[in-house]
């Protein structure tokens, strides 16, 4: 492999425009969301998050290209995760990045890492999301499905995006509009939300721990949405959509088992190679 | 410059109400127009038990009074309490946002220590409210189940069950509750959602038993995992939009809404002296302006302290003694008492201003583990009194211009207030100590020419032009294929 086609492969890489595309919204939700700027806190997300891939790629043997994950599983948790301290971070960032390495089946991940380090850190008691935190400006939609658009043409994941907001539209609307009576407006505001748009275009769509055939892909999201409204209408779990992504990662093995389809690469092999 | 603190100004938010009503409508006999713009609520969160705390502060020519609150579960009779009013007032006091005072020392001259003045703070009367008689019907033709019926302190309290909100609607203006045009549909989605309703209306005997002229606060504690208020009922009547302040109380750390965005209010802002003559204005118009900036769907946070009776400093500066025993039991803080005195108490002064458009879902809320502190707190600096004739006083009088012009700008910014006569504020001293009228003026533009740019549009169009941004690094980071072909 040459020079040149390394470069062209590398620009290829989408995890490039995902890390460029989250640390905008970082920097947008810091400049104009007032969210808590700790910058000490962010740091810690950062190098322990990076330390732990670094650390577990060398052990193993991996090239160090998977940094890039460790990147953007670090602007994951920035953006999510509220801490109170910064060990909470740090224990975050090493939870999240070690989940790939030891929860596997098959040589495939189980867990959506960032999705795994955000649940063990708000077990500690001393963490927590703050699922208002981008309120209801069309700015903000804008910016978050303008990336999103961005982001699902390269990874080819809109299908998931597509059944879980579809499926949960659905669902949210029977019961709040046909079953309760509420409004059309209550629905749109609980959809015009970033949190939610967030984890339905950058979260669940991460190609490496989603189910590798398109009929799996659009059974599992259906059932994540399905439990998520489940969590969130009757046990009134604002954290819903991260429980729910939790619980059905441990059926992606099983999803694969039954739809065989090839395995997602982040960098397509070339024909000339 | 040097400076010391030495006392502290304190001025209520004073908003003009008439009738001012918790989550629940106020409903009423008289055809009188009914709107509730300010209410206030105590909120105690502990696991899955939930204190409400909701204040009466029911004003105007209305002749009845009657409330209905949604509640997750019948209330027994030992749920509900009357409290007194006085706790709505000390919290009040305790968390409102805040002028601070300092002073300069004279740079020409040894210190000075300046007499502490009083908190000033200033309330309205509440009037008295009359129930008329009213004979109950049958409510089983209605679908409408009395599940509880109470008389506590000046309050007779129902506790209803309905199958359909005709019914429920039916029941309640047949027995007397004149109830708002469109309260059918927002009663559904809660009775469809299996709540129950707490109904209140005065006992006028009790009421002139006890005495006061006024309706004291009613409290409620129940278990349930849900952690909201439900604005939404109280919408039906709304005549625009409605403020609610709320302060919680939780073990752990700040109270956060779940599904709307939590907004600091700006702090720590260095404004004009005169502030403090108007700054019940100051403050409503800098609430008014953060308001509309947030594009009126925000929650503003006023203050957050950890006021356990272990913790040493519970504001910086207090304005008002901060919460003791007494104030947690009357709350309904049941976790911290003389004899536990070791729990961790927090508390959050949440300020929401709600409209039926942006805010379409009832607040639902998380106790979250943040312990920061936050007060809202603008300050003033008095100016060093006596002679300032020295090489040190020269500086001084022309860094004070500067600082004058500062807060003249912080002003605009804030509460939106320019006046060409703030020119002569901005050189008062300046003029004072530099007789020479050939002396280059060198402030001498008038701050309201420039002011309105300094208006808070400033970052709208930055905002825009992060999509624009985003745009660019999707093309610019699009697959470069086939160049190795070529």
């Amino acid at each position: 492999m040459n020079l040149v086609s390394t470069i062209t492969q590398e620009r290829n890489d989408p995890r490039y425009l995902q890390i460029f595309l989250l640390g905008s919204f970082l920097a947008y939700g810091l400049l104009f969301l007032q969210w808590s700027a700790r910058l000490d806190v962010f740091a810690v997300a950062f190098v322990s998050s990076v330390a732990t891939q670094i650390a577990w790629a060398k052990w193993k043997g991996q090239p160090l290209s998977s940094v890039k994950s460790a990147l953007i599983s670090a602007l994951g948790l920035c953006l999510l995760l509220r801490v109170d301290s910064v060990w909470v971070m740090a224990l975050a960032g090493v939870a999240t990045i070690s989940s790939k390495f030891l929860i596997r089946h098959k040589g495939k991940h189980v867990f959506n890492p960032t999705n795994f380090g955000i649940i063990l850190a708000i077990l500690t008691g001393y963490a927590w999301i703050s699922p208002g935190q981008w309120g209801h400006s069309e700015t903000t939609m804008l910016l978050i499905l303008l990336g999103a658009t961005g982001i699902l043409l390269r990874v080819k994941r809109w299908d998931l995006s597509l059944t879980f907001l579809s499926v949960l539209f659905a669902l949210e609307s029977l019961r709040l509009i046909a079953y309760l009576g509420w409004d059309w407006p209550v629905v749109f505001h609980r959809f015009n939300s970033g949190t939610i748009l967030l984890f339905a275009f950058f979260m669940i769509t991460d190609p490496k721990t989603t189910p590798n055939s398109r009929k799996g892909r659009i059974l599992w999201a259906s059932m994540i949405a399905l439990l998520s409204f489940f969590l969130g209408q009757f046990f009134y779990l604002y954290q819903a959509p991260l429980i729910a992504l939790f619980i059905i990662s441990f059926t992606t093995p099983l999803i694969d088992k039954v739809f065989k389809a090839e395995r997602f690469k982040w960098i397509p092999k070339t024909q000339n190679i | 410059m040097k400076r010391r603190i030495t006392a502290i100004f304190m001025a209520m938010l004073i908003i003009s109400t008439d009738v001012s009503a918790f989550c629940g409508f106020y409903v009423a006999k008289a055809s009188t127009d009914l709107f509730n713009e300010k209410s206030e609520v105590i909120l105690v969160r502990d696991g899955d038990q939930t204190v409400i705390t909701m204040s009466n502060d029911f004003k105007g020519d209305v002749k009845d009074f009657a409330m209905v609150v949604p509640v997750p579960v019948v209330l027994r009779e030992d749920q509900i309490k009357v409290v007194e009013r006085e706790i709505f007032d000390r919290l009040d006091a305790y968390s409102a946002p805040r002028l601070v005072e300092y002073h300069d020392a004279n740079p020409c001259e040894p210190m000075v220590v300046y007499d502490m003045e009083m908190a000033k703070r200033s309330n309205a009367p509440m009037s008295m409210m009359i129930q008329e008689e009213s004979v109950e019907e049958d409510a089983v033709d209605y679908g409408v189940t009395i599940e509880a019926e109470y008389t506590i302190g000046e309050y007779d309290i129902l506790l209803l069950s309905a199958e359909e909100s005709d019914g429920l609607e039916t029941w309640l203006t047949r027995n007397g509750y004149q109830i708002p045009a469109k309260a059918a549909e927002v009663l559904e989605p809660y009775i469809l959602s299996d709540t129950k309703f707490f109904v209140v209306k005065v006992n006028l005997d009790k009421q002139q038993r006890n005495g006061f002229d006024y309706l004291r606060p009613i409290q409620i504690s129940f278990e349930s995992d849900r952690f909201m208020l439900p604005i939404r009922l109280g919408m039906a009547n709304a005549n625009g939009p409605q403020d609610l302040i709320v302060y919680a109380f939780t073990r752990s750390g700040r109270v956060e809404p779940v599904n709307y965005r939590t907004v600091k209010m700006p702090t720590a802002n260095k404004v004009p002296l005169f502030v403090n003559r108007y700054f019940g204005e100051f403050y409503q118009d800098l609430f008014h302006r953060a308001y509309n900036k947030e594009g009126r769907s925000a929650v503003f946070l006023e203050y957050a302290w950890n006021v356990s009776p272990m913790q040493g400093v519970k504001c910086d500066p207090c304005v008002s003694p901060p919460p003791v025993f007494g104030d947690f039991a009357t709350a309904g803080v049941n976790w911290v008492t003389g004899m536990n005195y070791e729990s961790q108490v927090f508390f959050t002064r949440l300020h929401v201003r709600y409209t039926k458009d942006r805010f379409p879902q009832d607040l639902q809320f998380q106790v979250t583990p943040n312990a920061e502190h936050f007060q809202a707190r603008y300050i003033i600096t008095h100016p060093a009194k006596g002679d300032l004739s020295c090489a040190a006083g020269d500086r001084y009088v022309r860094d004070l211009e500067n600082r004058r012009n500062l807060e003249v700008k912080e002003l605009a910014a804030l509460a939106g207030w320019t006046n060409p006569n703030y020119a002569d504020y901005i050189t008062e001293y300046s003029k004072r100590f530099k007789p020479d009228k050939y002396a280059p003026q060198r402030n001498s533009f008038l701050p309201s020419a420039i002011l309105p740019s300094a208006d808070d549009d400033g970052s709208d169009w930055a905002k825009w032009l992060f999509p624009l941004v985003v745009l660019a690094g999707v093309l610019f980071f699009r697959p470069k294929r086939k160049r190795e072909e070529a």
